[in-house]
């Protein structure tokens, strides 16, 4: 496998060689396995025995995922495909993209963005830990893309959301103010090769540096959307340090106003993130939870701002 | 155009829907209307704090939809609300509801009048269905039947 990927694209293995070092042939190891495919229980419409109860019917294998207590690893060749799916009584989502809506930790009661929500897995989840109150808007600059997040909204039952379509980059300038905000943000996509190795192929620093410009104006969108003393979660699911560590970086020390805040999500192990300045922020190998990559960073701004 | 609905109209909605399916429905929130082809209008129901600033592209949840013929069809998530106190049900059996979530009509009524009936199974509700004459008409919206392809994560 690892030379498989080093002829598919020589640069994708030069660049991951320099960034991991030693841990270099166990990350593309894992990547050669298929990824574990998991659900999560919709508490707005059922609870876990219920849920339970129809995998049992239906003869799927199931196990806790540790670090969501809504989650179950499901059999890899289960058919999930039944009417309990359909009514919203469980999502199929991956694991690993469970975690940035955990770290935002948004409440009842809270007004909350998230800014890039298609196909609304995130947005989902956090409407459920939100127990489908205070209110939630989920933006989606893709006309195409729009119409999979209200469908999953609308199955999900939830019904403090309201869906917007525009660039999150000068989503400022509408006049709303948020608690929380989740930036999910378009990324080189590395940790999904697991399910697409097309991705590796594809994979250029060119394609890095341009996402990592994106990602820099529209973190600094999201930051400009938050209420003095709010929260924001930027996250991706790729593994380069243009895309994590320098976009964190490039909000930090352009507002003085805003600080990381430790992550911790018991059951899930991460790393620190890769520079001393965004050190707080959390890296998820896949090694290390047999899961997707992930990068995620949980900003605060102070109640005494810049903007 | 979506707009919100006034006080007297929502109340005329929920007298509908209550009437309609023998319910004694009360919602909390607020309705919102939106008219569609052929005379029909689509309610969304939103519960949020309050309306943010922002463009809306879709607002709430879609409850149901007045039919140009006056009556309401509800959509999933609006029976789930409804169905707790409505009496207008069928009772399906398992094996019926895989046929409805398949998207197909069913052949039996048991003697039922026409109309639209909310449908059960041991139960879990699960939508609503039109009897005409001897057959029970699928409601199911097609994005909401088994072997879909669906976009997740």
């Amino acid at each position: 496998m690892v030379l498989g990927i080093e002829k598919a694209n020589p640069s994708f293995a030069e660049y991951h060689r320099k960034l991991l070092g030693r841990e270099y042939e166990d990350f593309i190891s894992v990547l050669t396995k298929a990824q574990r495919k998991s659900i999560r229980v919709n508490t707005i419409k059922a609870d876990k025995d219920k849920v339970e109860k129809t995998l049992n019917r239906n003869n799927i294998r199931y196990s806790p995922v540790p670090w969501c207590n809504d989650a179950l690893f499901i059999d890899s060749k289960a058919d999930l495909d039944t009417i309990e799916h359909q009514l919203g009584y469980y999502y199929i989502q991956n694991s690993s993209s469970m975690i940035p809506s955990l770290v935002l930790d948004p409440e009842p009661d809270e007004s909350v963005l998230d800014m890039c929500a298609a196909p609304g897995s995130k947005t989902t989840h956090m409407g459920q830990l939100m127990q489908n109150k205070g209110l939630l808007v989920a933006n989606e600059a893709s006309h195409a893309r729009v119409r999979a997040l209200v469908i999953n909204i609308q199955k999900c039952g939830l019904s403090n959301c309201v869906v917007t379509r525009q660039d999150g980059i000068g989503f400022e300038k509408n006049k709303e103010r948020f608690d929380k905000i989740l930036l999910d943000a378009p990324c080189s996509d590395i940790g999904t090769a697991r399910k697409n190795p097309d991705i590796i192929r594809r994979w250029s620093i060119e394609r890095v540096r341009n996402l990592a410009s994106l990602q820099k104006k529209l973190i600094r969108s999201a930051y400009l959307c938050l209420k003095p003393g709010g929260v924001l979660v930027y996250s991706t699911c790729t593994t380069s340090r243009e895309e994590n560590e320098e976009v964190v970086e490039h909000l930090l020390s352009r507002y003085s106003d805003t600080f990381l805040e430790e992550i911790r999500i018991k059951g899930l192990r991460t790393r620190n993130g890769l520079s001393e300045k965004a050190r707080k922020a959390a890296r998820i190998m896949p090694q290390d939870n047999d899961t997707e990559s992930y990068f995620i960073a949980r900003i605060r701004k102070n109640a005494q701002t810049d903007d | 155009m979506r707009r919100q609905m006034t006080e007297e109209e929502t109340r005329e909605f929920i007298g509908k829907i209550n009437q309609q399916y023998q319910a004694d429905l009360v919602l909390e929130g607020l309705l919102f209307q939106k008219d569609e082809k052929r005379d029909s209008k689509k309610i969304f129901l939103f519960t949020g704090t309050h309306i943010p600033k922002v463009p809306a592209e879709w607002i709430g949840q879609h409850f149901g939809t007045i039919e140009s013929d006056g009556n309401v069809t509800l959509s999933i998530e609006g029976v789930q609300k409804v169905a707790g106190t409505a009496r207008k049900t069928i009772e399906l059996s398992r094996d019926d509801a895989d046929e409805v979530f398949a998207g197909k009509d069913l052949g039996t009524t048991a003697g039922k009048t026409d109309g639209y009936y909310i449908l059960k199974t041991k139960g879990e509700v699960l939508g609503i269905g039109r009897v005409e004459g001897d057959k029970l008409m699928n409601q199911t919206p097609k994005s909401r039947r088994t072997r879909q392809q669906y976009q997740t994560e």
